[in-house]
């Protein structure tokens, strides 16, 4: 499978990493001599943008200039051979460009095109521009985080961006499905603030049916109590105590004492904060793993809380294959995520990581038909690059 | 267009319909086998007492349902020779636990070469926490983002089952990337997630953190390292949330603010010195005095007139009067046979101009068993063979 990628924030460059990760070939056309703006982005390694390296290790790069007649006709030819586009430009802008849908299916009729936006081709919102965190406000994910009266809460990373990534690359793979039965392709239209509804639907409806003035809950459960996330000496811990004996199971662990008001979950619930008061007077004397290790001893769900380098330097990251070493560019061999997705049980491999800015252009040119001395003038004439930052 | 239309999906997850409700939604026929004791768990959470709640109305709408108790030899009987009739199947335990009860992939493959057999585990299925309590909030401290998502000084929950559903849209691609590939090869494929390892793969700094580069992931509440203001303020009549990406959207924004200090001086006007060195202070103070004064409404003009990143956080009340949401069919009315009227959560990918394939209504959630009879018959098991399988618990 080829992808031809045009994609240059971060929703789009997700869903062509999840292709890359997963065998397709994946041509990534950049900007000529300048490339991915993620390359330009803190913090740096030998020159090499981190953030440009996690997202886009098994790509190759063609560097060209989209402006340009012949930079078109080498899309043009790339199409031919694609099974897949996708972009994330402003709403319209691949059209103004000559490169929208209705051009290239006119080349490859099977076509599968995928728009990403912030809110969609279409409504109100269509021409206003959209980052992670604007999508987490409009979407509801951000109201749907943090205290009842404090501020709304996005996530620590970019979540509705690899949201939408991930929920356009489903949209791209139904496509394809359709498109092998019927020989037709189909125009894709996701909006991120669309997608981040449906990754917070249930926060959302449940206000819809209760019509309950409180979009959030800070950290604790609703339903049930203890049922949250717990200071620790060193940090933070979660606990869930779910069913009368775990509540039971806790307070002993834990040395807590009897009280009336934590009788049964209702109780607990309306006096939450005194309960959470009480239980945080002990646990704040513990160190997190220490609280972890003992509750779950005696049957208590509970997680001490990591930092993402506690996650992926663990035993369980290190015995699971979490990770894997690929040689880097500019940078060396460095570990890099495996895919989460196995198939027979086993990751997809890294071919290579993320590549430099018109590492691949000869190759790809080549592999569309174009002949070295054709490939030369191109590159001649500053159409096609291989700046290789 | 429901471009699924083609797929058959036998889902027999619990507690974690999400893989299955993108099937579905997308017009795939997916049959969900429910235990007879009660049925898939997602039926009573956030209900009230013993109803079924909107979370089951929405993820389980367009499916159908079967009771059948896999755990009973008879039942396990029962769905292989379900198998060669579907395409896929969708579990959300370990497949040595399913190996037990002789369903396992080699198992079902033998009936069923093409099949595709999806399995979502809290950890994966190896390994020294394989066995670990399985809930989202625990899954997602473990695996970084939840220590740091919130303001510096206490970590934020969330407020919905973000690693489920995240990691539960990474096995629907998978699963649907391997029914591609059976296309060609003839072969199906066990495709499996760990919920653990899609959360913590999203981590973008493991770069620099495998380099020892002293700059680790660090909570900063609605801020962004690197390009401010990002941040989220107090207006007169809610939360506003405003994310600047570059010296030219800040003058803009700057402009249309009406403050042209912000937009000339060099503190502020460029960075990196406005990002960097002036905005955890005393620029991030002034803002939050300016969005003070101003109404959400006001803020919303301002930013579009200056067409920069930014928007009000809405909860449900302000998404259901919504025209962009009214545009983009988000918000959906759906009659449940249990809840009655449901609004609901629409579909986010559009699919325009495919194959003539216009029938796009989404069917409400089944009632439990509602098909049971119905794909029993296909199988040629009615009459006293069925009243025989109720009568043994296993319908």
């Amino acid at each position: 499978m080829k992808v031809l990628d045009f994609t240059i924030a971060l929703a789009g460059v997700y869903t062509a990493w999840q292709f890359a990760d997963l065998g397709a070939e994946v041509w990534k056309v950049e900007r000529y001599n300048a490339g991915d703006q993620a390359r330009t982005w803190d913090p740096f390694v030998n020159g090499m943008s981190t953030l440009y390296c996690a997202y886009n290790k098994n790509k190759q790069s063609i560097e060209l200039d989209l402006s340009s007649q012949e930079g078109k006709d080498v899309i043009y030819r790339m199409v031919k051979e694609a099974d897949v586009v996708l972009e994330n430009f402003k709403s319209g802008s691949i059209d103004r460009l000559g490169l929208g849908y209705d051009k290239l299916k006119e080349i490859n009729p099977k076509i599968v095109f995928m728009s990403l936006s912030g809110f969609g081709a279409s409504g109100p919102l269509m021409k206003y521009p959209c980052y992670d965190a604007i999508a987490a406000a409009r979407g509801g994910f951000a109201a749907s985080n943090g205290e009842p009266e404090g501020a709304p809460m996005k996530a620590g990373n970019a979540n509705c961006d690899t949201l939408t990534g991930i929920y356009g690359f489903n949209a791209v793979l139904m496509a394809l499905i359709e498109a092998r039965r019927t020989g037709k392709g189909c125009r894709i239209d996701v909006g991120m603030s669309d997608v981040v509804m449906v990754s917070c639907a249930e926060t959302l409806m449940d206000y819809g049916k209760y019509g309950e003035a409180q979009s959030r809950f800070g950290n604790h459960d609703r339903f049930t109590a203890p049922y949250g996330i717990f200071e620790a000496r060193d940090g933070w811990v979660s606990i869930i105590a779910d069913t009368e004996e775990r509540w039971t199971s806790m307070k002993e662990t834990l040395g807590l004492p009897d009280d009336p008001r934590f009788a049964d979950n209702a109780g607990r619930i309306a006096n939450r904060d005194a309960l959470v008061e009480q239980i945080e007077a002990v646990t704040r004397t513990m160190f997190r793993k220490e609280i972890e290790e003992k509750l779950l001893a005696a049957d208590v769900p509970a997680s001490e809380m990591l930092p993402f380098i506690e996650a992926y330097t663990s035993d369980h990251s290190n015995q699971t294959e979490a990770t894997s070493f690929a040689w880097q560019d500019k940078i060396g061999n460095i570990r890099f995520y495996n895919n989460p997705i196995r198939f027979n049980d086993e990751v997809c491999p890294i071919h290579r990581g993320s590549p430099l800015l018109g590492q691949d252009t000869r190759d790809i040119l080549a592999s569309v038909g174009y002949t070295e001395a054709e490939i030369q003038k191109l590159i001649d004439d500053e159409v096609a690059g291989e700046h290789m930052f | 267009m429901k471009p699924l239309c083609s797929l058959k999906v036998l889902d027999l997850t619990d507690g974690n319909p999400y893989t299955g409700s993108m099937f579905a939604d997308y017009g795939a026929d997916v049959l969900k086998i429910e235990n007879p004791h009660g049925g898939d768990s997602i039926r009573r959470r956030g209900a009230k007492d013993k109803e079924e709640g909107i979370y089951q109305a929405f993820y389980n709408r367009g499916k159908k349902s079967m009771t059948l108790d896999i755990a009973k030899s008879a039942g396990g009987e029962v769905l292989k020779r379900l198998v060669p009739h579907f395409d896929m199947l969708v579990v959300n335990k370990p497949e040595d636990e399913m190996k037990k009860l002789g369903l396992g992939y080699k198992d079902l493959k033998a009936v069923n070469p093409k099949l595709i057999y999806g399995v979502l585990t809290p950890y994966g299925e190896s390994g020294p926490w394989k066995d670990m309590p399985d809930y989202d909030l625990l899954i997602n401290s473990r695996s970084g983002l939840q220590e740091k998502t919130g303001f510096p000084e206490r970590p934020t929950k969330f407020g919905f089952p973000l690693a489920y559903i995240y990691s539960s849209w990474h096995l629907s691609a998978g699963m649907l990337a391997a029914y591609l590939k059976s296309q060609e090869t003839g072969e199906g494929m066990k495709v499996s997630v760990s919920v653990w390892h899609t959360m913590v793969s999203l981590d973008d700094t493991f770069v620099e953190g495998l380099l020892g580069m002293n700059t680790l992931p660090k909570r900063i509440g609605n801020g962004f390292p690197t390009t401010n203001p990002t941040d989220t303020f107090r207006c007169k009549d809610g939360w506003f949330s405003l994310s600047i990406g570059s010296d030219v959207q800040w003058i803009n924004f700057a402009k249309c603010a009406g403050n042209d200090m912000w937009a000339e001086d060099p503190r502020y006007a460029h960075d990196p010195a406005r990002s960097m060195e002036n905005y955890f202070g005393d620029l991030d103070q002034q803002l939050r005095d300016y969005f003070a004064t101003i109404t959400i409404e006001e803020a919303d003009m301002i930013c579009r007139e200056a067409m920069v990143p930014g928007g009000p956080c809405n909860t449900f009340k302000e998404l259901a009067s919504d025209p962009q949401v009214a545009d983009r069919k988000m918000l959906i009315h759906i009659q449940d046979p249990v809840a009655g009227d449901t609004l609901q959560i629409g579909r986010a990918a559009k699919f325009i101009g495919g194959a003539e394939n216009e029938d796009d209504e989404i069917a409400p959630a089944p009632v439990l068993g509602a098909d049971t009879e119905n794909y029993l018959k296909e199988l040629g098991i009615t009459g006293e063979k069925l009243e025989h399988m109720r009568a043994e618990g296993i319908i």
